[in-house]
C-alpha cells in the first residue's frame, strides 16, 4: 500500500487523476518506459499488485514440501491446517516447473507497426515480454519465433531459461518493429518446422490473413504437438473504424490502394471483420487454441486478465 | 399570377448553392495506412449506390427548399377573375394612338397623289376612326410625333378632346419617333397595372428597333420599312453650313439649314445633281448677330446616289468657300396600300390578303400593308414571323395578346358604337352624402325623377358608379350634366345635393383641365349644404378625394390598396374648413380610406374606382356594403399562395432531415 501513495497521480483521458497502479499499465503511459524489459517488470508486478496477489505465488508453481518454521519467514508461508493438526509450525517450500518449453511466435509483418498509441508490434512485443517474465519466474524456459519477409527465418531463439537468455529475448522482441517481416501464415508454417519438440507456442499477430492459411498453420503446430495460445492484437481503428472524411487507404503490405467514404463503408467493414473474428474462432475451437483479442488501446491488466481467464486457473 | 415582389425571382439562381457547395465542400481525400484494408472490399458497390441516390434526393430536396423560400419571398398570388355582377362586364382597356406627323408624314403616296393626300391624313383619318368606335370607358391617349402640331392627350376618358387634337393635327417638323413611341409604353400616357393597352401606331418610320415591352404591347412591323431609317443629322461638307434633323422619303428630304451670324439677308440655294430644287432667304435682322435657320426640301424621281450642293448668295456673304457638297442616297420608296381586317377576323386571314395584295411572294418588297387587326384571338403569331423573315412589305399593328371575353369582340367593336354623350363614366363623380333615408325614398323626396333628371338617373343606374350604399343613413348620387348644376331638395327624413358638370361639354371652362373640376365642385357642394355631411367623395381622372367636414378635426388617416391588407398612411391636405384624404391612381378597383376617430375607432369609406358595375338598383337588397363588398373582392381577386408554399416549405424539410445529413456523401471506388 505505501509503494501505492508513492505513485505519482496521474490525469486519465477523461481528466480525472488515477493512483492506481493498474492505471501505469495502460498503454499511453508505459509506452514512455523505453525498456521492454522493465516495461515487462512492470507490467506483470503492477498486474499482479492491482489484483493484491503476490507477484511470485499461485503460476504454475507446485508444491514440494513442509519445513520448520523460523523466525524471518514469512508467516504466510504457514501451513496452518498443518498446526492444526501436530500444533507445529511448518512453512511451504514450492517447486517450479522447468520442463516447459514455451515458444512467442512474433508476427513482424508491416501491418503490426500500425495502431495507436502504441502500434500492434509494441502492445504484441509488451505483453509477449510480460508472459515471459512470468515463465521466467515459475522457472519455464522461453524462446522465440519471427520471420522476415518472404518467410526466411528472422530471429529464433531456442527456450532458455536463464536469466541472460530473457534479456536476450527482450532485445529481439524490441527489435521487431520496423523490421520487415513476413505474414502470419508464413510465420506458422516456418514455426511449424523449426520447433520440433512439443511445448507452449504463443502466437502473437494480428492474424490479417486469409484464414485458410492461418487454419493450415496452425494445424501444422498443433500436428507436432504443440500447446497453442493466440494473441490477436488489433488497433482501435480497426476494431471500431472511425473515420469520417473521405481518405485513401493504403494498405502497408501491398501498398493497394482504396479511395472511400468511411461512413458509407462503416456498416461492412464491420461485418467483415465480425466475420473474420468469427472464423477464427472457429478455427481456435477445432485446435483446441485458445484466442485472445487484444487491443492496443486497452490496459495491459485488462490483456492479462483476459489471458488468464482465458488460461482457466490462473497457470500459464 | 401575380407577384407581390417580383423581383426576388431574380433570386432563383440561388437553387444552385447546394450543388456549388456539394463541389466546392468536397473534402480532399488524405492517405491514410490501414492495414485491415480487406475488409473494406466487401459490398462497397451497394452501399456506394445507396448514398448516391440519397444524395441527389437530398440535393434536389434543397434546391427545392430554397426555390420554394425564393417563391415565398416573391409572394406569389393566383388571379381570380372578379365575379360577376352583371352581363354588362367591361374591361377597361386603354387605347393609345401613336400618330407619327414628323416631316415625312407629308409625303403624299402616288396610288393618292392626285387626291393630294398625304400620309399624315391617312394616319389622321385612321386614328379619328378607331377613336370614333373606342368606346366611352376607355381611355385614349395620342401621342404625336410633334407635339407642336398635335396636342398630346394622356389617358382621357372624353374622346371629344382626342377628336378634336386629332383634327387640329397636322405634318410637324420635329421627327423624335423612337422617343416618343418609347413613351408609349413608358410614358404617364400608359396605366401599367391596367390590362394591356391596346396600341396604334400610325407611322411608316421603323419602329421596331425601338426598344418595345413585349409583354405589354404588341407591334409588328416588316422589314421593308427598316430600310427608310435615314441619318438624322448630317452636314454637307462640315463647318458652319449645317443641314440636319431631316429624315427623308423618295419624294422629298425636309432640311434645316443652319447659318452663322453674319447670313442676315443672304439666299440659300439647293441644288441636286447640278438642278436647283429650292431656295430660301434668311431673314434680315438688325445687327446679324443672329443665326439664319431655313427649311429646304427636295425631290427625287428614282433612288440612287445624289450629289447635293448649297450655296449662298451674295456668294461672299460668309468668309470662305460658300458651296457645300454631299452625296446622299435616297433609298427606293415602297408603294403603300392598305387593308382592314374584317371584323373578328384573325391572323391567317391577313396575312392571306397580304400575299394576294402582293401577288404571292414575288416581290413582296414593293408594298407596304397597313393592317388593323380589330377583333377576335390573335393567333399565329409564327405564322406572321414566317412572312416577315420572306420580305413580305407590310405593317402590322395588333392589338395586345389578351384573349378577351366573348362579348368584347376585339379592342375595336365590331360595330361603330354610339355611345351616348351622358352615359355613365368609368371615373365620373361621385358624392356620398348622409342621410337618413333610403335612396330610393330620398330621391323621390327630392324630386329626382325619370323625366327630370334622366341623366342622373342613368348614371346611377349605369355602370360605372362603385355600388350605391342604399341603407338607411347614406346616399350616393352622381351627376353628369353640361351645365353646373346645383340641386338641393330637403325633406324631414334627410337632404340630397347633387352636384355635377359634364366636364367634356364644350362649353364647360374644365374642358381641357378635368383635374380642376373636384376642387370646384366639392368647394360647391360644402357652401351648398353646409358641411352637415361626414364626407365628400369624389374621383375625377385619376384623382380621387374624400373632404371630410371640418368637425373631424385633425386626425390620422389611412388607405388600403386594392388587393392589398396593410393600410398605409395617407397623406391629408387641409384646405379651409375640411380635411381633404386625397390620393392619385390610375389602378382600378376597390380603396378604402380610413379615418382616426377617436373614441369610435376609425370612420371609413370605400371608393370604387372603375368598379365592376353596380348590379341593378331595382334590387337594393342585392347591394352590399362597402366594407363586405370590399372584403369579397378582396378575397376573390387573389388568393395568396404563401401558405401553401410554407406547408410545402415545412415537408421539403423534414423531408432534408429525415434524409439525414449526407450532403457531402461519395461513392466508393478502388
Amino acid at each position: 500500500m505505501a509503494k501505492e501513495k508513492t505513485l505519482p497521480a496521474v490525469k486519465t483521458a477523461k481528466g480525472t487523476e488515477d493512483r492506481s497502479p493498474v492505471f501505469y499499465l495502460s498503454p499511453e503511459w508505459l509506452a514512455r518506459v523505453k525498456s521492454l524489459e522493465f516495461r515487462a517488470r512492470l507490467v506483470v508486478e503492477g498486474f499482479l499488485v492491482g489484483l493484491h496477489r503476490s507477484p511470485y505465488k499461485g503460476f504454475s508453481v507446485e508444491f514440494s514440501e513442509h519445513r520448520s518454521y523460523v523466525p524471518g519467514d514469512d508467516p504466510r508461508r504457514i501451513d496452518w491446517k498443518v498446526y492444526g493438526r501436530t500444533r507445529r509450525l511448518f512453512v511451504k517450500e514450492y517447486r517450479a516447473e522447468t520442463n516447459l518449453d514455451a515458444y512467442f511466435l512474433m508476427d513482424s509483418s508491416l501491418s503490426m507497426n500500425y495502431g495507436t498509441p502504441v502500434s500492434k508490434a509494441e502492445y504484441g512485443g509488451t505483453c509477449a515480454a510480460a508472459l515471459a517474465l512470468l515463465l521466467y519466474l515459475q522457472g519455464d524456459r522461453t524462446g522465440m519465433v519471427a520471420v522476415e519477409e518472404g518467410g526466411k527465418e528472422g530471429s529464433f531463439l531456442r527456450a532458455r531459461g536463464r536469466r541472460q537468455d530473457l534479456a536476450h529475448l527482450y532485445r529481439e522482441i524490441s527489435r521487431l518493429p520496423g523490421r520487415p517481416g513476413a505474414a502470419v501464415d508464413a510465420l506458422l508454417m516456418r514455426s511449424a518446422d523449426i520447433l520440433k519438440k512439443r511445448g507452449l507456442v504463443t502466437v502473437v499477430s494480428d492474424f490479417l490473413a486469409p484464414l485458410d492459411e492461418i487454419r493450415r498453420g496452425l494445424g501444422r503446430l498443433r500436428h507436432r504437438g504443440h500447446d497453442i495460445i493466440l494473441l490477436w492484437v488489433l488497433s482501435e481503428e480497426e476494431h471500431t473504424f472511425p473515420f469520417s472524411q473521405p481518405a485513401v487507404f493504403v494498405e502497408p503490405e501491398t501498398g493497394r490502394r482504396i479511395i472511400t467514404e468511411p461512413d458509407a463503408v462503416r456498416a461492412s467493414y464491420l461485418a467483415a471483420l465480425e466475420e473474420h473474428r468469427r472464423g477464427l474462432q472457429d478455427i481456435a475451437r477445432d485446435m483446441e487454441t485458445d484466442l485472445v483479442e487484444l487491443r492496443t488501446d486497452r490496459n495491459y491488466a485488462i490483456a492479462l486478465d483476459d489471458f488468464l481467464q482465458r488460461r482457466g486457473s490462473g497457470k500459464v | 399570377m401575380s407577384w407581390l415582389a417580383y423581383t426576388a425571382l431574380f433570386a432563383m439562381p440561388a437553387v444552385l448553392i447546394p450543388v456549388i457547395l456539394h463541389f466546392l465542400g468536397r473534402p480532399t481525400p488524405v492517405e491514410t495506412l490501414f492495414p485491415a484494408i480487406q475488409f473494406l472490399l466487401r459490398k462497397k458497390v451497394a452501399a456506394a449506390r445507396i448514398y448516391t441516390l440519397r444524395e441527389i434526393i437530398i440535393l434536389l430536396c434543397r434546391m427545392a427548399v430554397i426555390a420554394v423560400a425564393v417563391l415565398i419571398i416573391a409572394g406569389p398570388k393566383i388571379d381570380v377573375s372578379l365575379p360577376t355582377c352583371t352581363e354588362k362586364d367591361v374591361i377597361s382597356r386603354d387605347v393609345i394612338l401613336f400618330l407619327d406627323n414628323s416631316p415625312t408624314s407629308a409625303y403624299k403616296p402616288p396610288e393618292v397623289a392626285g387626291s393630294g393626300i398625304t400620309a399624315f391624313d391617312l394616319y389622321r383619318d385612321l386614328a379619328l376612326t378607331i377613336a370614333s368606335r373606342v368606346s366611352d370607358d376607355r381611355p385614349i391617349s395620342l401621342m404625336p410625333v410633334d407635339p407642336n402640331k398635335a396636342v398630346s392627350v394622356n389617358r382621357s376618358l372624353y374622346h371629344d378632346q382626342v377628336r378634336a387634337a386629332l383634327r387640329a393635327a397636322g405634318p410637324g417638323h420635329l421627327a423624335d419617333i423612337d422617343g416618343v413611341f418609347a413613351g408609349a409604353y413608358s410614358g404617364p400616357a400608359l396605366n401599367r397595372d391596367a390590362l394591356r393597352p391596346a396600341l396604334v401606331a400610325l407611322s411608316m418610320a421603323d419602329l421596331s428597333a425601338t426598344e418595345i415591352d413585349k409583354d405589354r404591347v404588341t407591334v409588328l412591323q416588316c422589314r421593308p420599312l427598316a430600310r427608310m431609317a435615314a441619318p438624322r443629322n448630317y452636314a454637307i461638307t462640315g463647318g458652319e453650313f449645317f443641314l440636319g434633323s431631316s429624315p427623308f422619303s423618295r419624294n422629298g428630304v425636309a432640311l434645316d439649314v443652319m447659318l452663322p451670324p453674319g447670313s442676315s439677308g443672304a439666299r440659300v440655294t439647293l441644288l441636286v445633281d447640278g438642278t436647283v430644287q429650292d431656295a430660301a432667304d434668311c431673314p434680315r435682322t438688325g445687327d446679324g448677330s443672329e443665326t439664319c435657320r431655313v427649311k429646304l426640301s427636295f425631290t427625287l424621281p428614282e433612288a440612287r446616289d445624289a450629289l447635293l450642293e448649297a450655296r449662298l448668295d451674295p456668294p461672299d456673304a460668309l468668309p470662305g468657300d460658300n458651296t457645300y457638297r454631299a452625296v446622299i442616297n435616297v433609298p427606293p420608296w415602297p408603294t403603300m396600300t392598305g387593308h382592314d381586317l374584317p371584323p373578328g377576323g384573325r391572323l391567317d386571314t391577313a396575312l392571306e390578303a397580304l400575299r394576294s395584295a402582293a401577288g404571292g411572294h414575288e416581290n413582296p418588297e414593293s408594298k407596304v400593308h397597313v393592317f388593323l387587326a380589330r377583333g377576335g384571338e390573335i393567333a399565329g403569331l409564327s405564322g406572321l414571323s414566317d412572312e416577315i423573315s420572306r420580305g413580305a412589305g407590310c405593317i402590322v399593328f395588333l392589338a395586345g395578346k389578351t384573349v378577351e371575353p366573348a362579348d368584347m369582340k376585339g379592342f375595336l367593336p365590331a360595330d361603330p358604337v354610339e355611345t351616348p354623350r351622358a352615359a355613365p363614366v368609368a371615373r365620373g363623380l361621385g358624392f356620398a352624402l348622409s342621410v337618413e333615408s333610403s335612396l330610393s325614398a330620398a330621391l323621390a323626396d327630392a324630386g329626382i325623377t325619370s323625366g327630370k333628371n334622366e341623366s342622373i338617373l342613368q348614371a346611377l343606374s349605369g355602370t360605372s358608379l362603385y355600388p350605391l350604399d342604399t341603407r338607411a343613413g347614406s346616399a350616393v348620387l352622381l351627376s353628369v350634366e353640361k351645365q353646373p348644376v346645383v340641386l338641393q331638395r330637403t325633406w324631414g327624413r334627410g337632404r340630397v345635393v347633387v352636384v355635377g358638370m359634364d366636364p367634356e361639354a364644350p362649353e364647360s371652362p374644365f374642358a381641357r383641365a378635368p383635374g380642376t373640376l373636384l376642387p370646384f365642385i366639392s368647394e360647391t357642394a360644402f357652401r351648398t349644404i353646409g358641411w352637415h355631411p361626414t364626407a365628400l367623395v369624389g374621383t375625377v381622372g385619376r384623382d380621387t378625394k374624400i373632404f371630410v367636414g371640418n368637425r373631424i378635426g385633425d386626425r390620422q388617416a389611412e388607405v388600403l390598396h386594392p388587393g392589398e391588407q396593410t393600410w398605409r398612411p395617407l397623406y391629408i391636405e387641409r384646405p379651409v374648413g375640411a380635411l381633404e384624404l386625397g390620393f392619385s391612381t390610375y389602378i382600378d378597383g376597390w380603396w378604402k380610406v380610413r379615418l382616426e376617430n377617436p373614441g369610435a375607432g376609425f370612420l371609413s369609406w370605400t371608393v370604387g374606382i372603375n368598379p365592376a358595375p353596380t348590379p341593378a338598383l331595382a334590387d337594393p337588397a342585392a347591394l352590399l356594403s362597402p366594407g363586405e363588398t370590399l372584403d369579397k373582392l378582396s378575397e376573390a381577386s387573389q388568393s395568396d399562395l404563401t401558405g401553401p408554399l410554407g406547408i410545402l416549405l415545412l415537408i421539403l424539410a423534414l423531408v432534408e432531415i429525415a434524409a439525414g445529413n449526407h450532403l457531402f456523401r461519395r461513392t466508393v471506388r478502388e
